[in-house]
Order: structure tokens, then C-alpha cells, then sequence
């Protein structure tokens, strides 16, 4: 691995620095400073609490882990991260040993931690705590909405029903002008805040007092704040891959501690088949109840559909997992699908430095039965054709309806609201 | 604020004018006693700083220089104008605003119209403009004229129409004074009937006084005054003839009857120039009384006609103003309007009275007061909360009422009995530009107004169905 | 979020001045910082001094009355008007709705559309319009109606409230009938809402709830603005999660007036009393609200003289007027609003019975409420109820019914004609009117 390790050594502390103050922006708090990651990356120095505690708030905030597990976990803030990493499909030795046999004298340090971080990030919780955040900012979008009222779908013709329907259609109306008067009071106040913040310069500007403005004003900077730091942090962000390779070649390469009785030989993004994780992971997964079903619901969809891995299953569930424990019928699991798909898909495509890194170092240890994902993007682009294929004929049937409906109403009289 | 301007014409019409003139300058000095010239005394009167001599006018708000009245006086005899100026109102009036001539009408309708109508059309035109020049809302014109002499009638429906052709849009409002049976001025059916046609093509509203009535009415004043016993003492300047407090001295003969007409221009536009809860503007009233072009004459009637000094039961005193004023002593022409037709009706009530007095008494008297079937709610009210001097409460009521009709129809026998053995004929018909058409097109025309009450006199007391209504069809 | 409210003519100058006066007193009144702050910023605006300024735009043809409202504000020392949010002709419309209409709508559109837009760019947050004016006279009626339409086009998806006094039914103005009509059948097509107040029900309140003698138009104003203020003082919904609600003017008419066919609305509040005898009375609100639902079902705007008899239809094989009483009042939609102690505790499953409702709307649909533990107006508790009913429905058929009957003999029609107003309009307007009179009188 040939880096030009000047430039970078200069380059990396800013482009940390850009992490932290995105991470900070998002709501974390608090967020190790650039200096700590470095010394994490040597595994020395007491820097795993400030890791612990970064860890466990960001499965916190991105609702990785539920406000329940939080609660009982109170305090564990290692049993959290584990469980947390555990959601996301993450797997290292060091969650065993913190789980079996507590960590005295295990091979662990921080930068396992700074490992488990590069996961996360790769996986996509940053953009998961981002559009988090900016909801929460942004507050015109969060306005409870009048309640929708439903009605069944079959519409028996009389005339009590037509008058229902067009009482409806007006409540939407009204509803909709409502949505819209909400965006032109955004649009309204974002003008203002900028006027505010140039005429802030000058030396009258003051005459703007509102305290809703304010208010306003100050969530308007912490989401400028917040887009800045995501952009600052996605020009370097390559930069911080590189020097997260180096990280794990480090871990792989030089290992700061006596190595676990587990072989290092593993890829950080894949699950093991066939080996001892394997095992573990499927008792884990036993003692989860609804886990359970879904997995072996799960399992028989797979069978069903003959090309779909166990590895696949187990990726869709643990985002569904991830999603709040739905339990997956057929149907809806084509969301789930897309989600999972994700960070996969990216990888393939990115020059994704832990990719890099399990090619560089075990790429002997190809896992069999993973499904190419080239292949599965087609099989979904096959799933997704038949699906739109199947909407547009309810879709013309449904007009069809309608329109052999309007064609009875013809004696009477709409009046346009 | 809007303003008005008065035209008065012929030597009845200034005499009206001038009892007018002096009363209001009571009522404002009355009302206004700051000595500022507000908006109130803007409506009739000019504020003009002497020490400018082109007549520039002070602003609102400032104090009182000189008052002018916003007025326009045409006589062709000089004797009445002349009067006025040597009179104690002559500060009120400029030269500019008159127009006199010196051998008077002749009791000629077509001599006031036509000859004299002619020769000085172009100086009353200036001088209505110069007069409208001076207002920065004209509103209305109050002509006042009587229908019986030669300039009042002839010469004042010839100003009514130059009225028309050069202020279309603002409101006239005619004070006719109507001769009684006995006139001694033997062609005023004459007069009267060409007159009529003028009126009922060109005014917006008329508002017709009768000489008779008048003279009852102040008959009967005068007697209680003198037969008073104690206790019910009249108070001598709350009589709607009394001209005490005003700027004149001692009473003429007419002044207890023009007082009256003065008080009913007053009490028209109290309104439109004091506060009060429910305004009624001017231009409203030709709106709600005046349900055809035509059937524009409103017979008006002023209640209280005094108050008495002791002022111990109110309510009964305040009813008793709105049942006489539907009784037939108190209307200004002989006419009886309970036992006619209403087309519709304006209560205008000045003082300290409630709408729910108002309604009260539209309640009460509405079952004996017969409407036409499709104005059966054919009210309309406006409330200034300023009374008029002397007076706690004051109502004047307008009626648009097919009583106007039988004053007509004896107009039209007068002057068919005239007119057919052809008496005093030449003398109109030498007048440059009389024609003989001028008489039967005015007597086509009375007839038919007649008719047309007639025709809604006859709805009377049948029961009319509702128009049938539209359907929807479902 | 604000309202901005647009006086026309003397009515809506004189009932606007009321409302915000009785809106100033209830808000500023005691220590509820959030309930006077929301109420404030809705009808409000606040200078650096802290001193209030109605957000209204008062308009009319002749300057007597928006200069004695004006004074009156700037009396009561808690509030005043605009400098110079008001536009005033020197002549009235002379009750001519044609003449406002036609001639000084049009004329004056531009003085009063900026004067309007200043208003609002003076606010935050824009909830909505609420044109106050009488359906009576010429410049309420007339540049009202024309000012509502100004308002549509430049706010297309702005909520108009218009707030209507309709005239007695005799004795006010000889040509009401008339300029109803035609503002009616206008408005019907601009406006999201109509608010109505007849004169002849509030001035009954008056004398026989308030008890007085000589009622003037200000008591009347007076009883009109606390009904108003009632409903549009903040309160809680069941959806605004313990926040108060944003737009009352866009959730009032949400949840009301969804059908264009159905857009009048008829207001009535409990209790009413002398404001001397207040103090001395308490209330219950199992009582208060057993009282408003039968004034509900009976038509009667006051809480005395309620005819009991009257009962929802039982079944639906039964026929839904039901023989003796008086007839029952069927309700599109309701919004009942509930003010003072104990709020929470109120049980309101009486609004809830489908039999109140029309066929065609479930009562979860046609029902909403509003709550605030605020008591309003000195009124311990109180209840109010914005009710889209066939409550109207008498008043504005005997309105089309006189103005038809007088349109037969063709009366008055040159005074419109006048001003461009023709017999074809007259006519449209009768066709859409009795087309609101056919909706409403077949709600079953």
C-alpha cells in the first residue's frame, strides 16, 4: 500500500476535524477531538470511553436502538454499543469478550472502536443522524397535519355518498392550502433569517424583534450549520476512508494487544459462513423471540425464491431489525430489500477502503454463497418492473371505474367548489 | 364630509332660504361650541379668511373667520334679495353668489323658463359652478322654489334641468311649496302643472309642502301656545316655527311657516353632518324611498311640532312623536297617509333616542300603517345622536305614500277648468319659444304619474300572492 | 399565526372595533403568558414599546365612523388602530350595493389592496382574512363583496372568513333584501366561510338575557363581538398536542365548511348574562352543554325559551321532521368550543349522537372540539358552537323570498341599473341562492 503519507498526515487532522464538527453539528455530544482519533488509531492512550459514549449516542440518536433497550441499558454503555453493532449487522470478536468474559486482559482497544465507528459510517447512520437532525430543525416540516379521515373504499352511488365525497375532496382541498400556506411561511422566514444575517452586519438591523423569529432564526443556523459541516465533510470524506485503511491495516498488520483466540481473518463488512460466527450468530438470533419467526419466515421466502442466500435473508433482517421489528410479509420486505441493498451497492462501486481492505488482505477467504451484487441489483430491477407493471394495471382499472362511475352520475349537477 | 349646496329661487324660495340659512347658524352654534370650523359646519357653509380677497378658504380644524353660505340666489325681482342683504345674514352671502334682475316673471311659468331661462343660463351655470368649485364632495342640490308664481316655478325647473345636464351625478333634492286652492295668483294651476313635469322628469326626489298645511300647523301651534295652562307651557324656542335665538330680529308674516320648511331641510341633512349610530346618508334616501323613477315624492312630516316645559314622562312623549307623525295633522301637504298607500318609508330620528326605541315603535305602528304587498318591511331609519336646538328627540318621517295623488288630481281639475275655455293662454303662448304642446304634454304627464299611483293605490287591501319562487330542480 | 381583518362600512367598523377591544381585555387579562401571547400575535401586532396595534384595515366610504372607532381605540389605552391603515371616501354608497360594487370597489382597488398588504407583510405567519360587513347597507355589502374578491385573486390559497350582520328583518335599510342577495350569492363563490349574525337574534339576546332597556347598536356590536371572540380566542384541539392550535381560521373551516354548497355558519354561545350578575353565578357543564345541544336541535339562539320538545329523529325508517314541537334542525357540521374551569372534565357525548347529524357524515367527522382551560370573557366557564345547520335556512329564504317578490314588480331595479348592476345579475343571483336554500333544506 503505497500512500504518500506527508500530504495526509497534514490532510487528516482537518479532515477528522470536518467529522467531528459534522458529528457535533448533528446533535452528538460529546464528540472526541481529531487528536484522540489519531491516538486511537494506535490503540493507545485512554480514549475508549469518549468512543463508548460517541458509539452509544449515535445507535441512540439514529434509533438504531430502541428508546427501550436505552432505558434498561442505562448506564452499560458497552452492552448498548454491542447490541447496537449487533443491529447493524457488525461483527468482531471483542463484542464476545466484553459479552462472555467481561474485558479485563482481552485484545482490545480503542481502535476496535474507531473500527466499529468506520462501519457505521460506511453503513450510512451519518445521513440516517442528518436527516434526523434537520427534521428536527427544520420544524415547518413536522406541523401535525389535520387528521385524515378514511373511508372505505367501496362508494355506493347515491347522493348521501356523492355529498360525503365532495365533503372530502374539500377537506383535502383545504388541507392541502394549509400544507401549502406552511411552506410559503417557511419560504417567508428563511428570506427574513437572510436578511436578518446580512443586515446583521450593518449597523441597523434590530427592528425585526420577534421572538418567533428568533426562534426561527437560531434552528435555521443550526441547519446551515449542519448542511456546511456535511459538505465540508463529504469533499474530504475519501481522505478519511484512506486513513480509515490504514486504521485497518493497522489492526490487521499490527495488532496492539496479543490476538484473539479468533482469527483475525475476517472482513469487517461480511458475516462468516460456515465458521464459528456463523454459529454464534445464529444462537444470538435464537434467543431473540420475534427474531426468530421472522428469521425462519424469513428462510422459507427464501426457499421459495431458490436463488436468495441465507446471507441475504440475514442482511434484510437485521434491517428489519433495524426497522422496528415489523415482522416481514412478502410484500413490504421489497422496501426493506432496497434498504439493505444500500450500503452493498455502494460499495461495489465506490472505492470503499474497507472493501479495499478485505480484498488486500483475505481475499482468499472468498464466502461462498454471497450472490454477486450485480446480480441482485438485476433481480430487483425484475421484481421492481413486475410490481409497477402490476400497479398500472390496477391503476388503469381503477380509472376505468371511475370513469364508468361518472359516466352514470351524468343527470347530476357538480358544482365546482 | 360631503357638502350641499342650496339653490334657492324666487321670492318664496329665498325667503325659505334665508329662515334656512339663519336656523342653521343657530343649530351649528349650538352644536359647535369650540368656535372651530369643522366638518359638520363645512357641509352648508364656506370658512373664508377676510384678509384674502379672492375668497380662499381656511381648512378644517381652524377657527371660524367668515361663514359662507354655500348657496346660489336667483330671484328676477330685487326686492327679497335685497332684503337679505341689508338683512342681518348679509355677511353670509357675496355678491358673487346672486342673481337678481328687476321686472320679475309676471307670474309667468314661460316667462321664468323660457325667457328668463335663456338670457341667464349662462351666468346660473357659472354661478352653480363656482359654488360646486368650492366643494371637495358635492353631494347634493336643495332647490327650493314654490310651483305657483312665474321665477319659482318657470325660471327654478329650468335651473332643476341645468342641474341635470351639468352635475348628472350628484343627488337634487327639490323643495316644492305647493299654492293652496285659494291662491291669488290665478294661473298658478298653470304654473303648477308645467312645473310638475320638470320635477317628475328631472329631480331625484321631491319633497312637496302644501300652503294650507302650513298655516294649520302653525294655527294650531300658536293656539296652544296662547290657551297654555300650567304646567304644560310650551317652551317658546323649541317650536319647529320658532326662529328664536337665530340672527334675525323681529318675525315676519311668513316666518313662522318658512321656520318650518327650514327645520325640514335641517332635520334632512342632520344626518349626513353629525354622528350618530345609524347614519343615513343623502344619497340613500332617493336609494330607499324611490322604488320607480317617477314616484319620487316624498311627503315629509317634522314631529314634535314643540315640547312642552315640563319633561316628566319621556318614553310616553317619545312614543307619541312617532304616532304623530303618520297622523294627518302633521304632514306638510293636507293628506292623509294612514289611509293610503306606503311605497316605503324613511324614519329619521335625531337625538337621544335607542334602535331599540326605533323598533319598538315600528313594531306598534306597523299594523296600522297599510304597505305595498312587495315593501311590506319598507323601512328604512337612520339615528343622529344630535337633536335639534330646544329638542331632546326629533323625527322627521319621509313617506313615499299615494296620498300625493288626490293633491294632484285637484291640481289637474284647477287647471282643466283653466285651461279649457283657454283662459290666460296668450299670455304664455306669446312668450318666444311657448308652444301649446308644453301644456298637453305637461297634463299627459301629471295624468299619467296619477295613474301610476292609482294603478298601486289599487293593490290596496287585495291580497297579492308571493311571486312564484325559482325551483331547483334536483 | 395572524389574522388580518378587513373592516367595510359602518356595521363592520363599528362590530370590528368590539371584537378587538373584547380580545385585548380577555388577553391581557391575568397571568396566562401563552394564551395572551398566541392571542395577541393573531390579532396583534406588538411595537418595540409593547404597545398593540390591531393587524386591521379599516375601510369606508365616509369618514364619520372609522374616525369615531379609531378615537375609541385609542382611548381604551390597551389598544389602538394603524396610523394609517384606514381608507375613508368623503360619500357613502348610499346603501347601493351596485354603487360599491361597481363604482367604488373598482375605483379605490389599489389604495386598498396596498394598504391590505402592508398589513400583511406585518406578519410572521398569515392564518387568513376575516372581512368584517353588513349585508345591508352599500359599502359593507358592495366594497365588501368586491374586496373579498380582490382578496381571492391576490391570496388564492389564503383562507377568507367573511363575518356577516344581517340586517333586522324590517326597519333598517328598504333595499336590504336587494344588496343581501347579491352579496350572498357573491360571496358564495369567494369566500371559505360565512359567518352570520342576524340583528333580530342579538338584539333579543339583549334585552331579554342582558336585560336592557334601551338597547343602542353598540350592545348589539357589543353581544356580536364576544360570540366572535369566543371562537377565535386560542384554544386547544384534539390534534394539536397541548400546543395552541396555528390557524383557527384554516381548522374552523376545515373541519366545517368542506362542501361548497354549504358555507353559512351560525354562531351561539352560553351563558349570557348582565355582566353585573356574572359574579353571583356558577355553572355547571353538564348543565351548560344540555342547554346548548337543545338549542342546537330546537334553532334557538338563546338559552331561554328553548323548546324541549323538539328531539332528534329516532330510527332511520322514521321521517326526520317529526310531527309537533317545533321542527328538528338538522346539523351538516358542528365545532364546539368550551372555555374555563374544569374543561377537561365536560362530557360532550351529546354532540356525538348521529341522529344530530345528516345521513351522509359520520358524527367523527362532523364533530370537532376545542378546548381552553382559559375561561373567556369573565365567564367562568362557557360554551360556544359554530354550527353548520339549517339554522340559517329560515331567515335567508324569507330573504330571497322578499327580495324575489319585490324583484317581480321590478322596484328599485333602476337604482342598480344605474350603476351596472342588470337584471340578468339580479337573476343569477336568485338562481344560486335558491340553490343554497334547495342544499340546505334537503340535509337529512
Amino acid at each position: 500500500m503505497q500512500r504518500s503519507k506527508a500530504p495526509v498526515s497534514v490532510e487528516v487532522k482537518q479532515v477528522i476535524g470536518a467529522l467531528c464538527r459534522l458529528l457535533t453539528a448533528t446533535g452528538l455530544d460529546p464528540v472526541p477531538t481529531p487528536e484522540t482519533f489519531r491516538r486511537a488509531k494506535f490503540g493507545c492512550g485512554n480514549e475508549e470511553d469518549q468512543f463508548w459514549q460517541l458509539l452509544a449516542s449515535i445507535l441512540q440518536n439514529s434509533g438504531i436502538v430502541s428508546d427501550e433497550v436505552c432505558t434498561q441499558l442505562r448506564g452499560e454503555c458497552r452492552k448498548l454499543v454491542t447490541a447496537g453493532l449487533w443491529q447493524t449487522g457488525y461483527y468482531a470478536d471483542w463484542m464476545y469478550e466484553t459479552e462472555e468474559r467481561g474485558q479485563e486482559g482481552t485484545g482490545f482497544s480503542s481502535r476496535d472502536l474507531l473500527l466499529a465507528l468506520g462501519w457505521l459510517l460506511a453503513a450510512g447512520t451519518l445521513e440516517n443522524l442528518m436527516t434526523q437532525r434537520v427534521q428536527q430543525l427544520d420544524r415547518t416540516l413536522l406541523i401535525s397535519i389535520p387528521v385524515s379521515r378514511v373511508f372505505s373504499g367501496q362508494l355506493p352511488l347515491d347522493s348521501g355518498s356523492l355529498r360525503r365525497l365532495q365533503w372530502l375532496t374539500g377537506c383535502l382541498r383545504h388541507q392541502g392550502r394549509t400544507l401549502l400556506s406552511m411552506l410559503q411561511e417557511r419560504t417567508k422566514v428563511l428570506h427574513a433569517v437572510l436578511s436578518v444575517s446580512l443586515s446583521s452586519t450593518g449597523p441597523s438591523c434590530s427592528y425585526q424583534s420577534s421572538t418567533v423569529l428568533k426562534e426561527e432564526c437560531v434552528c435555521m443556523r443550526q441547519l446551515c450549520d449542519v448542511l456546511e459541516a456535511y459538505l465540508k465533510w463529504k469533499q474530504v470524506e475519501k481522505v478519511f476512508w484512506t486513513w480509515m485503511d490504514s486504521v485497518v491495516d493497522g489492526h490487521l498488520t499490527d495488532p496492539v494487544v496479543k490476538s484473539s483466540p479468533h482469527a483475525p481473518t475476517w472482513s469487517p463488512r461480511v458475516c462468516h459462513h460456515g465458521n464459528q460466527g456463523l454459529e454464534k450468530l445464529q444462537n444470538v438470533l435464537s434467543r431473540l423471540p420475534t427474531a426468530q419467526v421472522g428469521l425462519l419466515c424469513m428462510k422459507e421466502s427464501a426457499h421459495k425464491r431458490g436463488k436468495m442466500t441465507l446471507f441475504l435473508v440475514i442482511m434484510i433482517f437485521l434491517c428489519s431489525l433495524q426497522d422496528g421489528l415489523e415482522p416481514l410479509s412478502s410484500l413490504s420486505s421489497l422496501h426493506t430489500l432496497t434498504q439493505a441493498y444500500r450500503p452493498r451497492l455502494k460499495a461495489e462501486s465506490d472505492s470503499c477502503p474497507v472493501r479495499r481492505s478485505a480484498e488486500g488482505s483475505s481475499s482468499g477467504t472468498e464466502v461462498s454463497g454471497v450472490i454477486p451484487v450485480s446480480e441482485a441489483a438485476e433481480m430487483l430491477l425484475h421484481e421492481e418492473a413486475l410490481l409497477l407493471e402490476r400497479r398500472d394495471k390496477q391503476r388503469l382499472a381503477n380509472r376505468m371505474q371511475l370513469q364508468e362511475m361518472i359516466g352514470r352520475l351524468d343527470e347530476l349537477v357538480l358544482i365546482p367548489p | 364630509m360631503t357638502q350641499s349646496v342650496v339653490v334657492q329661487v324666487g321670492q318664496c324660495g329665498n325667503q325659505i332660504g334665508c329662515r334656512f340659512w339663519d336656523l342653521a347658524l343657530r343649530e351649528h352654534a349650538h352644536v359647535n361650541k369650540k368656535g372651530l370650523y369643522d366638518e359638520a359646519l363645512g357641509s352648508f357653509f364656506r370658512n373664508v379668511d377676510s384678509r384674502n380677497r379672492d375668497g380662499g378658504a381656511c381648512g378644517v380644524g381652524g377657527r371660524i373667520q367668515h361663514l359662507k353660505a354655500r348657496a346660489v340666489l336667483v330671484d328676477m325681482e330685487e326686492g327679497v334679495v335685497n332684503e337679505i342683504l341689508q338683512g342681518p345674514l348679509r355677511d353670509v352671502f357675496d355678491s358673487a353668489q346672486l342673481l337678481t334682475d328687476v321686472s320679475g316673471s309676471g307670474n309667468n311659468w314661460a316667462v321664468g323658463h323660457l325667457t328668463y331661462g335663456s338670457a341667464y343660463r349662462d351666468q346660473i351655470v357659472d354661478k352653480l359652478r363656482k359654488a360646486a368649485e368650492h366643494c371637495d364632495c358635492l353631494q347634493c342640490f336643495f332647490l327650493i322654489h314654490s310651483m305657483g308664481g312665474g321665477t319659482g316655478s318657470g325660471l327654478g325647473t329650468r335651473v332643476l334641468g341645468l342641474l341635470e345636464e351639468e352635475f348628472p351625478e350628484v343627488c337634487r333634492i327639490v323643495t316644492s311649496i305647493y299654492p293652496s286652492a285659494e291662491d291669488d295668483v290665478i294661473t298658478s294651476p298653470y304654473n303648477s302643472v308645467l312645473a310638475m313635469r320638470e320635477l317628475t322628469e328631472h329631480a331625484d326626489c321631491v319633497l312637496p309642502v302644501e300652503n294650507q298645511s302650513m298655516v294649520d300647523i302653525v294655527n294650531k301651534i300658536k293656539l296652544m301656545s296662547h290657551g297654555a295652562k300650567l304646567g304644560s307651557m310650551i317652551r317658546r324656542d323649541s317650536t319647529v316655527i320658532s326662529g328664536q335665538g337665530g340672527l334675525s330680529g323681529p318675525e315676519k308674516p311668513f316666518d313662522a311657516m318658512n321656520n318650518i320648511m327650514a327645520n325640514l331641510l335641517l332635520n334632512i341633512t342632520s344626518s349626513a353632518r353629525f354622528e350618530g349610530s345609524l347614519n343615513m346618508d343623502l344619497n340613500e334616501i332617493a336609494m330607499n324611498l324611490v322604488p320607480f323613477p317617477r314616484l319620487h315624492y316624498l311627503v315629509p312630516s317634522l314631529t314634535p311640532l314643540y315640547t312642552l316645559a315640563d319633561v316628566s314622562v319621556p318614553t310616553r312623549r317619545l312614543d307619541q312623536m312617532f304616532s304623530d307623525a303618520f297622523s294627518k295633522d302633521h304632514q306638510l301637504i293636507r293628506a292623509d297617509p294612514k289611509h293610503s298607500l306606503y311605497l316605503a318609508c324613511a324614519l329619521m330620528v335625531r337625538g337621544n333616542v335607542q334602535v331599540s326605541d326605533l323598533r319598538r315603535n315600528i313594531e306598534r305602528l306597523r299594523p296600522s300603517l297599510p304597505f305595498v304587498s312587495w315593501n311590506q318591511e319598507g323601512w328604512k331609519t337612520g339615528l343622529c345622536s344630535v337633536p335639534p336646538v330646544g329638542h331632546t328627540h326629533s323625527l322627521l318621517a319621509l313617506a313615499n305614500n299615494t296620498c300625493v295623488k288626490p293633491t294632484f288630481m285637484e291640481l289637474r281639475e284647477r287647471f282643466t277648468k283653466l285651461y279649457r275655455k283657454k283662459a290666460h293662454l296668450h299670455h304664455y303662448l306669446h312668450v318666444e319659444g311657448m308652444e301649446q304642446s308644453f301644456f298637453s304634454e305637461a297634463i299627459t304627464s301629471l295624468s299619467s304619474l296619477i295613474e301610476e299611483y292609482h294603478q298601486l293605490d289599487s293593490t290596496k287591501a287585495r291580497l297579492i300572492p308571493d311571486a312564484p319562487r325559482l325551483s331547483i330542480a334536483r | 399565526m395572524s389574522i388580518v381583518t378587513v373592516q367595510l362600512g359602518q356595521c363592520g367598523n363599528q362590530v370590528g372595533q368590539e371584537l378587538f377591544d373584547i380580545i385585548c381585555s380577555d388577553a391581557v387579562e391575568g397571568q396566562r403568558k401563552t394564551y395572551s401571547t398566541c392571542s395577541c400575535e393573531r390579532f396583534f401586532r406588538q411595537s418595540s414599546h409593547g404597545e398593540l396595534t390591531a393587524r386591521a384595515v379599516l375601510i369606508d366610504m365616509e369618514p364619520k365612523v372609522i374616525s369615531h372607532s379609531m378615537t375609541k381605540a385609542a382611548k381604551s389605552g390597551r389598544w389602538r388602530y394603524g396610523e394609517h391603515s384606514h381608507f375613508s371616501q368623503k360619500q357613502g354608497s348610499g346603501n347601493n350595493w351596485a354603487n360599491g360594487f361597481c363604482v367604488h370597489g373598482p375605483r379605490h382597488r389599489d389604495v386598498v389592496e396596498e394598504l391590505v398588504r402592508q398589513e400583511v407583510e406585518c406578519c410572521d405567519r398569515l392564518a387568513g382574512f376575516m372581512p368584517i360587513m353588513s349585508v345591508a347597507g352599500g359599502t359593507g355589502s358592495g366594497v365588501g363583496t368586491y374586496v373579498t374578491q380582490c382578496l381571492r385573486d391576490i391570496y388564492p390559497t389564503s383562507f377568507i372568513l367573511n363575518h356577516l350582520t344581517w340586517p333586522y328583518g324590517t326597519g333598517e335599510v328598504i333595499v336590504q333584501n336587494y344588496n343581501s342577495v347579491l352579496t350572498l350569492a357573491h360571496l358564495y363563490q369567494l369566500s371559505d366561510a360565512i359567518v352570520v349574525h342576524e340583528n333580530d337574534t342579538v338584539h333579543r339576546i339583549c334585552s331579554q338575557l342582558l336585560n336592557i332597556k334601551h338597547i343602542s347598536f353598540s350592545d348589539i356590536n357589543r353581544v356580536i363581538a364576544h360570540q366572535l371572540g369566543s371562537v377565535l380566542q386560542p384554544a386547544l384541539s384534539a390534534d394539536s398536542h397541548r400546543v395552541y392550535s396555528r390557524n383557527p381560521v384554516g381548522e374552523l373551516v376545515s373541519s366545517l365548511v368542506c362542501h361548497p354548497e354549504y358555507k353559512l355558519l351560525g354562531v351561539c354561545t352560553i351563558p349570557n348574562m348582565p355582566s353585573s350578575s356574572i359574579a353571583y353565578s356558577t355553572f355547571s357543564w353538564p348543565g351548560l352543554l344540555k342547554h346548548l345541544r337543545q338549542m342546537l336541535i330546537s334553532n334557538s339562539k338563546m338559552e331561554e325559551g328553548i323548546d324541549w320538545q323538539v328531539r332528534p329523529p329516532s330510527g332511520s325508517g322514521w321521517p326526520r321532521n317529526p310531527t309537533g314541537g317545533g321542527s328538528f334542525n338538522t346539523s351538516l357540521a358542528n365545532l364546539l368550543i368550551l372555555r374555563g374551569k374544569d374543561v377537561y372534565s365536560a362530557e360532550t357525548g351529546g354532540f356525538e349522537d348521529p341522529a344530530l347529524y345528516t345521513s351522509w357524515l359520520l358524527p367523527e367527522q362532523a364533530l370537532t372540539m376545542w378546548k381552553s382551560p382559559v375561561s373567556f370573557n369573565k365567564y367562568e366557564k362557557s360554551a360556544t358552537l359554530v354550527s353548520n345547520s339549517q339554522a340559517l335556512l329560515r331567515p335567508l329564504d324569507d330573504m330571497v323570498g322578499k327580495a324575489w317578490n319585490m324583484f317581480a314588480s321590478r322596484a328599485y331595479m333602476h337604482q342598480y341599473i344605474k350603476f351596472g348592476i342588470s337584471e340578468e345579475d339580479f337573476l343569477d343571483s336568485f338562481t344560486s341562492l335558491e340553490q343554497v336554500i334547495s342544499s340546505y333544506s334537503q340535509l337529512c
